[in-house]
């Protein structure tokens, strides 16, 4: 019954804090999905730079469509929950719609980089400077 | 169930070959010295000088922190970055610094907020162009480094070859790309995607909407002036190989944006 953790290509550090919301005997997994990275046109030297990034992370590599993959090594696992980063990535957001219908699926967010009082102002990036340089050069964005 | 893929390699070239046999339609590409990982993100954030980037950063050869690929898929965080910027100096002395940082903040949450959108004008063009004027394809000259311009030339080599470059070459290329080639922002950006390791949806396209001027004020563009002093010392700038941005802002606005009322103001 141990957690899954997915690793994508948003949340390539063994520091994320998606491993503080999985159980401990959690495995992690990476899918290698060629047609993700077609979609994304990817070349060949952003690939070897994932694939080297990957290989240096506690995760298992398996390779083909992702939403099937991890769906299918949930089933296998017999996994509780299903844990990953939140992103903001259509592609991905999508692959966790679909699994989410038959998974229980918990996205972490990554530590945040500033605090902000209210909501963000996205207008103009000076707008929002304005706000974010309240807490930006505090420790961990937080005063 | 599958088998899992191979994770030890007994040195880059071998991890390289592994790629390249599981990528058999595009084995015959280049690959970047930049190597992925945590050390090699922590390697570079070891050599961090974020005083020294306050007044050099827009030079080609500044003190910049070539982090991006790292950051760009969470390898090193904003946070971390940030934490230790503010330990080589003053607020006021890592100020530039760190708003870099925030600018990528700043455009992962509009990236959030409507993620289905980033292939969209956010704004219509202030070029005194319509969209529709735009082509849709990059055109092969530009792909194949073979444009009428050294410093352009220069510049694709370098994003194909080693999947970076300097932030003022990304604004020259694109604006290249946008205002002298009539190129719509999208099909240069899926370029950029293509082939830089920190290629970012958000970064990059609201980057280039920044530049194409549907998410500024006014388009982004530059003389071969500005080239020389901030490229000159890195790309091949010479006038007679670059003669397109070889004159004065008012006169290559009155070429570029010959409709814009407020550009020839
Ligand atoms: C047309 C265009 C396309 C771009 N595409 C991308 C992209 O796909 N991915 C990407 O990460 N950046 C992109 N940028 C932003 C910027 O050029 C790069 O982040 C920067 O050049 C990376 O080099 P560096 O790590 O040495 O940056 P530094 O100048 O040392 O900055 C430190 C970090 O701050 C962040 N940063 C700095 N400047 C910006 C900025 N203007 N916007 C967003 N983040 C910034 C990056 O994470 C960077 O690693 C683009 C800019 C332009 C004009």
């Amino acid at each position: 019954m141990a957690d899954l953790i997915w690793f994508h290509e948003d949340m390539l550090r063994a520091t994320h804090p998606v491993f503080e919301h999985a159980g401990e005997d959690a495995t992690a997994v990476f899918i290698w999905d060629d047609n993700y990275f077609d979609m994304a046109g990817y070349s060949l030297k952003r690939r070897v730079f994932l694939y080297e990034t990957i290989c240096h992370l506690p995760v298992d590599i398996y390779r083909g469509d992702t939403a099937k993959r991890i769906g299918q090594l949930a089933e296998t696992a017999l996994a509780q929950k299903i844990v990953t980063g939140s992103t903001p990535n259509p592609a991905l957001q999508q692959i966790m719609q679909k699994l989410s219908a038959t998974h229980e699926l918990q996205q972490v967010d990554d530590e945040p980089f500033v605090t902000l009082e209210g909501p963000a102002d996205l207008k103009r990036f000076f707008r929002y400077w304005n706000q974010a340089r309240k807490t930006a050069f505090d420790i961990n964005g937080a005063n | 169930m599958t088998e899992k893929l191979l994770k030890d390699f007994a040195d880059r070239g071998a991890l390289i070959d592994y790629v390249r046999a599981l990528s058999p339609e595009i084995a015959d590409e280049p690959i970047s010295q930049t190597e992925g990982g945590r050390q090699a993100g922590a390697a570079r954030l070891a050599q961090l000088d974020a005083q020294a980037y306050g007044s050099t950063r827009n030079y080609l050869d500044g003190a910049v922190s070539y982090l991006s690929p790292y950051i760009r898929h969470g390898i090193v965080t904003l946070n971390e970055t940030r934490n230790l910027a503010i330990q080589q100096g003053a607020p006021k002395q890592v100020e530039k610094f760190v708003q870099e940082l925030a600018w990528r903040d700043f455009w992962q949450r509009i990236y959030h907020q409507s993620p289905a959108k980033i292939w969209r004008d956010i704004e219509p063009y202030k070029t005194g162009y319509p969209a529709n004027h735009y082509a849709t394809v990059l055109p092969d000259d530009i792909r194949q480094a073979r444009t009428p311009s050294a410093a352009m030339n220069f510049f694709i080599k370098q994003l194909i070859d080693t999947g970076y470059l300097h932030n003022h070459a990304r604004m020259y290329l694109a604006a290249y790309i946008v205002h002298w080639r009539h190129i719509a922002w999208q099909a240069g950006a899926q370029f950029f995607l293509t082939h830089l390791l920190d290629g970012d949806p958000a970064s990059n396209n609201l980057s280039f909407q920044w530049v194409a001027s549907t998410f500024a004020n006014k388009p982004y563009f530059f003389n071969l002036e500005n080239l020389q002093k901030f490229a000159g010392s890195v790309a091949p700038c010479a006038a007679d190989d670059n003669a397109d941005f070889d004159d004065s802002y008012d006169a290559l606005a009155a070429g570029l944006f010959p409709h814009s009322e407020a550009l020839n103001g």
